[in-house]
């Protein structure tokens, strides 16, 4: 029982709700899906320090998929209050943008006003199904760079199924 | 499914998404020049994983691209990442690169992200595409070893239990 791999449902909801918080957040949204990888990475992380046995970049991908989800959710959540400050936010930028502004095309400082970004709550609701797929796909990669990062290395095992363990650089073709 | 095909179809799959993610960058602003209501559609896609700022993206048709330049570069930078893996790992081959090589390529979205974050300098936007094409060049490399992986241990688990 000891060689068991620990549970992922805490690293993902710790790694999510990090990630979602983060890439909620005005001005620190700035980094756009880089939270998400961080967040799976880091629910690697938490994954792999729990875990007596050397984990599969497969583990990886399915506790970063988790991760993305919970993100997903946590964001949405935390978006619905923050979305005028957002706003808010991405004028602030662009008014101190203008002046360098010579070379971009008309009527670019007019886009939020058009509504290039407006939602509504079916757009939301939505946008959440999309971003779970999103952010479960950006979670699996994170996941895998995680495990990559920090299991454990163990001497191969011929069971069908790679470890996560490092290329050497001595490519098989 | 054996993993013959599962390893093909984890990278078809991979390469068609991508393909179709980067088409509906490009068909937003295309569709909001004609005045369509379904650009909106588009752009509220991407408004969870990309602050949109127009500053800070590239043009099309007149109207800024669903993300801003350095996730376009990060777009760009996988859909050819996965173009040359199997020439470059091999489809079969699940093992993960070393782990020097992604510390490498993500430096310079790493630098280049604090820096602007904390006020040192603002980068462009062309340098920002660059950027971002670089690190996303690596993310294939681990992206699809990872998942075929994941796959494989499926049915190995299937196979192994009936």
């Amino acid at each position: 029982m000891e060689n068991q791999k620990p549970g992922m449902l805490a690293p993902a909801l710790i790694g999510g709700a990090v990630a979602g918080i983060l890439s909620g957040i005005p001005l620190l949204n700035c980094l756009c899906c880089l939270w998400i990888i961080g967040g799976a990475i880091f629910a690697s992380y938490l994954l792999s320090r729990g875990s007596p046995v050397t984990l599969t970049a497969g583990d990886g991908a399915i506790v970063g998929i988790f991760t993305g989800i919970v993100a997903a959710v946590v964001d949405a959540i935390i978006s619905i209050p923050l979305a005028a400050v957002n706003r808010e936010f991405i004028l602030n930028i662009m008014e101190k943008i203008k002046e360098y502004a010579d070379e971009m095309p008309a009527g670019w400082e007019t886009w939020l006003e058009g509504g290039g970004a407006a939602t509504t709550f079916t757009m939301q609701i939505f946008g959440l199904l999309i971003s779970a797929v999103v952010f479960a796909a950006l979670g699996a990669l994170g996941g895998i760079i995680g495990v990559s990062l920090f299991s454990k290395k163990s001497p191969p095992q011929d069971m069908g199924v790679t470890d996560a363990a490092e290329d050497t650089g001595d490519r098989k073709s | 499914m054996n993993r013959r095909s599962i390893i093909l179809a984890v990278y078809f799959l991979t390469l068609t998404g991508t393909a179709l993610w980067l088409g509906i960058i490009f068909l937003a602003p295309f569709l909001k020049s004609l005045d369509s209501g379904l650009s909106v559609f588009l752009y509220a896609i991407f408004s969870p994983i990309c602050h949109q700022v127009p500053s800070r993206s590239f043009y099309f048709f007149g109207f800024p691209l669903a993300v801003c330049g350095r996730c376009l570069g990060i777009y760009f930078g996988f859909i050819v990442g996965v173009l040359f893996y199997p020439f470059l790992r091999g489809l079969p081959n699940t093992k993960l690169p070393r782990i020097k090589t992604f510390v490498f390529f993500s430096l310079p979205i790493i630098i280049d992200t604090v820096g602007n974050f904390l006020g040192l300098w603002a980068t462009p936007n062309l340098p920002r595409l660059i950027i971002g094409f670089l690190w996303g060049l690596t993310l294939p490399f681990y992206f699809l070893p990872g998942i075929t992986d994941f796959f494989l241990s499926l049915i190995h688990k299937e196979e192994k239990f009936g």
